[in-house]
């Protein structure tokens, strides 16, 4: 059995050169996700190892958004505190249990997985994220919805990294990450769910929200969200009713062994019509 | 791929297939069979080791990723006063029947301790949530940890 | 290589190489051909027309073939060993055979292939009574099957010097390992010798896995003149290791106005998957447990073993009483609520008195807590108000989303485990425990029980036995060419039988010095009482040595939008006999408490072979808090008053968990596991029932 070279690039130049000639390789950042391919046969091509590069992990915030390497690991990204990262994106990457495990994996590599349960990527998608997509000859950024498609397929064109990933700070009033394990599985969910609101005087000024681990990919749609901006809250039972309509219209589960389509579907709509309700009593202080 | 690196303190070198696990690695080719294989799949915590002084699952670790990096495995860790006293009153009040977890549970637990010195429940569980021991069920290893960090606090 | 946590033996007989099971993927068919690669060298291929002796394993009852022959009965059935120095290079060359099967539709349901004789008992005329009762309660109660999920990897290393062969693994069984990798490599048994390797898990259902791959080491060790070690991985054994036995329970009760039970009906049927083995004895402990701990005067209990195309169920903790024990304890609710009465008050009308006889098992011994437990857990947990309070509530609502009071419940349960194993059984078996004392005062233990924790149990027996003059304690290592054979390590036998034994060895010792001088040397033989002489028609008859008894109380808080359950108190309430160490005892109940809850709460409900899996029992952060005490009293005629240490699994617990997720949803919910999942279909089922009765 032939072992694949590694490259260990340490800076973006060498990486980007390296991405442009060798576009079947298989980037190293955490390694949690490569690991467990290798571990179940997978044999690259080839892999580079991204995790020296400095460049990749780096964080920075302004009053507008925040910006992570995506190489960096999630312990790093949570040891700058709920207060200064979102903190729907805060809940989320600590609802994934293990220290160990946040210690190597990042949001770069949650990312182009692509996973439908990803805990992370329910946040991004509510908190529309914008990503960064490097390569040797261009530089684009796209939103994190664009990024992923329906098919769970990723637009990453050969030759690109993903770089950064920026986070518009806000202001949110209310901001909900609730996480469902599916029957004693820690580490799969059986509904994800994110929500964002900003209201000023009881008057919807933005709202939003995401379900996860149902669709095969993150499920969220402006056409639920902008009939409710300028509402009063709280919402009467009909307008609630319309929305989760609309939601079991989007709804289509993937298939699971861990849970039910019901589930799911029943779930998600409880979910949704929680918040909902909720909406009020959900006000962040300050 | 020639690989160099500390494990324990002491340097070695070896040459490996470049994405053989950090877990086999130190089983077989070290025989440092402290750290255990269980899930090898980053789930069960029997396999934790500290890399550059960071928590990991050795099982999700190439080799190509520990060049010239520090290792620390169970052995190393035992050599310090502190942690050996650990293990021992984690055996004798927190830790009963197999012990395949007890490794796993001595890293996260120093780990722990590294950064917290007086720990709560709460950060207990959350340390260990990583570790999965089959036998027993937790709560008077949640006791020992406490009782210990105590114990070191007055020192 | 033995590491400092002593788990790996001792490798300096040479580098072994590794062995690997190429497995079925058909569930069920005959084997048409068989297509190999070219073999590297050093490694070996081996199908079952090469194994010398027999290729059969037998246990308690029941037997199976080591590899399959002619056709296969399950997907994941072992077809070829293979064994060679390098694992990657095993599994490319797995990869590589090509096994033909003529292939038939499997049997995944229960009912069609009944595996030998049904289990039957009864006494007085149960039909009549329940043709004339006031009021009959039905229900049926199932168990799903329930994975044990090692940790570590079970395996065994054999090596071969020309003429012995020698297994080191971590078994309970030892002789019996022996006995089968003899029976295999067609040898005398003088010519294998098994060294148990500790630390040593305490179920039945290791017994046989193990005493397979032992044989498998063994077999490969032979032929490839090396040492070989055969191990199952993390999913191997999920997949193919012990498993809990899916059950059926039917239970029809004519109860009288009052309460009473009066008479019973209960069938209870087991999946025993592709084959049946140890099944035979777990079928005979459901039906010892099928009406527990309650008067009843006239029962008609059958019990049947089915097998299907699934890997067979080897068994674990409790072989076959969790299962009854589920179906009687939630069956009692019903009981309860179709009678008016809070079960607490039901289960103390219908309690056994002291040294009145049980349905099946003989009398309860005076000496049995179990109106204590009961008592204690009920006051501790504040049973009858909560129930009163969450039952008024569960009347008054209407919805469960949104909740217009929290979604609350809280169960209750009361069981006992037969304590070592049945008389039948051990009368077969002729368990033995020899000591020396030497001429440096040094105490030597010889038993094939020398586990870590039954290592601190036996010493103490000792210590107190032969109290001043306490010489050093030590044990030889469990060895079958050095130590007697003990019987399996499970079900308490370490207390109820090994203990027993010691303490019988001691009292001996201690009339020996007074006219000897050391070394003496003392062994003992355990030959179960003649009164525990148990058969169907012999009611009379006790069948265990003893019983601990459990009592457990949980209460649970649904969520509304989620449905999850979070469980806001468990107590159990535990009468072992004498303990000597609470504190050992505890931390061992704890887990089987947790064990027992993830076997409420997770699992396969319809077992198929997941594609991948995930560790399905609660993880620390999930861990509720639990109330665990013990009632002690003094158990006659065992050492040091002792019983089981706390060394029974807990099997109070789901039942009680249930009960608990039915009164705050407001249905009786029949099995486990018990999943959101499965409360949402049940939610649906009412909905839709309702708007059809609205119509």
């Amino acid at each position: 059995m032939s072992e694949p070279p590694v490259f260990t690039p340490d800076h973006l130049g060498e990486l980007f050169s390296l991405t442009a000639t060798h576009t079947d390789a298989l980037l190293f950042a955490g390694g949690v996700e490569c690991m467990k391919r290798l571990e179940a046969g997978a044999r690259p091509a080839r892999i580079i190892d991204i995790s020296g590069i400095d460049e990749l992990k780096k964080i920075s915030r302004t009053e507008r958004y925040i910006e992570i390497g995506a190489a960096l690991p999630l312990s790093h990204i949570l040891s700058i505190g709920r207060h200064v990262i979102p903190r729907v994106l805060h809940d989320a990457l600590s609802s994934i249990s293990a220290p160990s495990i946040k210690n190597m994996a990042s949001l770069g590599g949650n990312i182009c997985s692509a996973s439908p349960y990803s805990d992370s990527l329910v946040a991004l998608f509510s908190l529309e994220a914008r990503l960064e997509l490097r390569s040797l000859s261009a530089s684009r950024w796209i939103s994190v919805g664009r990024f992923i498609r329906e098919d769970g397929s990723t637009d990453l064109r050969p030759g690109e990294v993903l770089t950064r990933i920026r986070i518009p700070m806000g202001p949110w009033n209310v901001q909900v990450f609730r996480n469902v394990g599916a029957s004693g599985l820690p580490t799969v969910s059986s509904v994800t769910f994110c929500g964002l609101a900003r209201i000023l005087k009881g008057v919807i000024q933005d709202i939003r929200f995401s379900v996860g681990s149902v669709n095969r990919r993150i499920l969220r749609d402006r056409s639920m969200e902008t009939p409710l901006i300028g509402h009063k809250i709280p919402f009467g039972e009909k307008d609630i009713q319309i929305v989760t309509s609309r939601l079991s219209e989007l709804l289509d589960p993937i298939e699971s062994p861990y849970t039910t389509e019901s589930y799911r579907i029943e779930t998600s709509q409880r979910m949704l019509t929680w918040f909902l309700r909720e909406l009020g009593g959900l006000l962040l202080e300050g | 791929m020639k690989l160099s690196f500390w494990i324990n303190g002491e340097r070695v070198t070896l040459t490996v297939p470049p994405t053989r696990s950090l877990l086999d690695l130190v089983r077989e080719d070290l025989g440092l069979t402290g750290t255990k294989s269980g899930c090898r799949s980053g789930e069960c915590g029997a396999c934790l080791v500290l890399l550059d002084s960071e928590l990991v699952n050795a099982c999700l670790v190439p080799a190509f990723r520990v060049q010239g990096r520090k290792v620390t495995t169970v052995e190393g860790l035992l050599k310090d006063r502190f942690v050996a006293e650990i293990k021992n009153r984690l055996e004798t009040d927190g830790l009963l029947q197999c012990g395949f977890c007890e490794s796993g549970i001595l890293m996260a637990v120093a780990y722990l301790l590294s950064s917290r010195s007086v720990p709560t429940e709460k950060e207990i569980r959350e340390a260990l949530s990583g570790n999965i021991c089959r036998c027993t069920g937790h709560a008077g290893l949640v006791e020992t940890v406490k009782t210990i960090s105590a114990v070191r606090r007055t020192r | 290589m033995l590491d400092e946590f002593g788990l790996e033996t001792d490798a300096a007989i040479g580098r072994p190489y590794h062995g690997l099971i190429v497995r079925s993927d058909a569930a069920s068919g005959a084997i048409q051909a068989i297509h190999m690669p070219r073999l590297p060298a050093n490694t070996f291929a081996l199908g079952a027309r090469d194994i010398p002796g027999e290729n059969r394993l037998e246990l308690f009852g029941g037997h199976m073939p080591l590899l399959a022959d002619e056709e296969v009965r399950y997907a994941g059935e072992p077809v070829l060993l293979l064994a060679g120095p390098n694992r990657d290079t095993l599994r490319s060359l797995a990869e590589r055979i090509r096994i033909s099967y003529k292939r038939q539709a499997p049997v995944l349901s229960l009912y069609r292939n009944l595996s030998g004789e049904p289990f039957e008992l009864r006494r007085g005329d149960a039909e009549s009574a329940l043709r004339t009762a006031d009021i009959v309660v039905e229900g049926e109660y199932r168990v799903g099957l329930q994975r044990y999920f090692h940790l570590r990897h079970l395996g065994a290393l054999a090596h071969w010097d020309g003429r012995a062969v020698s297994v080191h693994a971590p078994t309970p069984y030892p002789h019996h390992m022996r006995a089968a990798v003899a029976s295999a490599l067609s040898l005398p048994q003088k010519k294998v010798r098994v060294v148990v390797s500790p630390p040593v898990p305490s179920s039945s259902g290791e017994i046989a896995e193990l005493a397979v791959m032992a044989v498998y080491a063994a077999l490969l060790a032979v032929r490839l003149e090396n040492p070989v070690i055969m191990e199952y991985n993390w999913s191997e054994s999920a997949l193919f290791g012990p498993n809990r036995h899916p059950c059926v329970i039917r239970h029809r009760t004519a109860v009288s106005r009052e309460g009473d039970l009066l008479a019973a009906e209960v069938i209870v049927d087991m999946d025993t998957g592709a084959y049946s083995i140890l099944s035979p004895l777990a079928l005979e402990r459901a039906c010892l447990s099928a009406l527990g701990v309650y008067r009843c005067g006239s029962f008609h209990i059958r019990a049947r073993l089915f097998n299907t195309n699934r890997p067979p169920a080897f068994g674990f903790a409790g072989l076959g009483e969790p299962q009854s024990a589920f179906a009687l304890e939630v069956h009692s609710c019903k009981i309860a609520d179709a009678v008016g009465m809070d079960p607490a008050e039901w289960k103390k009308r219908n309690l056994v008195r002291s040294d009145e006889p049980y349905p099946v098992g003989g009398k309860r011994s005076p000496s049995d807590a179990a109106e204590s437990i009961l008592e204690d857990v009920i006051t501790r947990s504040d049973f009858g108000r909560k129930f009163a309070s969450y039952e008024a509530n569960k009347k008054s609502r209407t919805t469960v989303f949104p909740a217009e009071t929290p979604l609350r419940g809280i169960g209750l349960s009361l069981c006992r485990h037969g304590v070592g194993m049945p008389s039948s059984y051990e009368r077969t078996m002729a368990s033995s425990v020899k000591i020396v004392l030497g001429t440096n005062k040094k105490l030597r233990i010889l038993t094939s029980l020398a586990g870590r924790s039954n290592a601190r149990l036996l010493t103490a027996v000792a210590a107190e036995m032969l109290s001043e003059s306490a010489p050093d304690i030590a044990f030889d290592p469990a060895d079958t060419a050095a130590v007697p054979d003990s019987g399996p390590d499970i079900g308490s036998r370490s207390v109820i039988v090994a203990a027993k034994l010691l303490a019988d060895c001691c009292r001996a010792l201690n009339t020996k010095r007074l006219k000897s001088v050391p070394p003496i040397s003392v062994k003992r033989t355990y030959r179960p009482p003649a009164s525990l002489d148990w058969a169907p028609g012999r009611w009379k008859a006790g069948v265990y040595p003893a019983y601990c008894w459990e009592a457990a109380a949980v209460e649970v808080e649904i969520d509304p939008v989620t449905l999850e359950p979070r469980c806001t108190g468990v107590w159990i309430s535990l009468d072992a006999g004498r303990l000597p160490a609470e504190e050992v005892a505890l931390l061992r109940v704890e887990e089987a408490a947790v064990v027992d809850l993830g076997f409420a709460t997770s699992g396969d409900p319809d077992h198929p072979l997941p594609a991948s899996f995930r560790y399905p029992f609660p993880r620390i952060q999930d861990i509720p808090r639990m109330e665990i005490s013990f009632v002690q009293q003094d158990h006659p005629g065992a050492p040091l008053g002792m019983k089981g240490l706390g060394d029974q699994p807990v099997i109070g617990v789901a039942p009680a968990y249930v009960a608990a997720v039915s009164q705050a949803i407001g249905t009786l919910f029949d099995r486990i596991p018990l999943t959101p999942e499965a409360m949402q279909e049940r939610l649906q089922q009412l909905e839709e029932n309702r708007g059809e009765e609205d119509e």
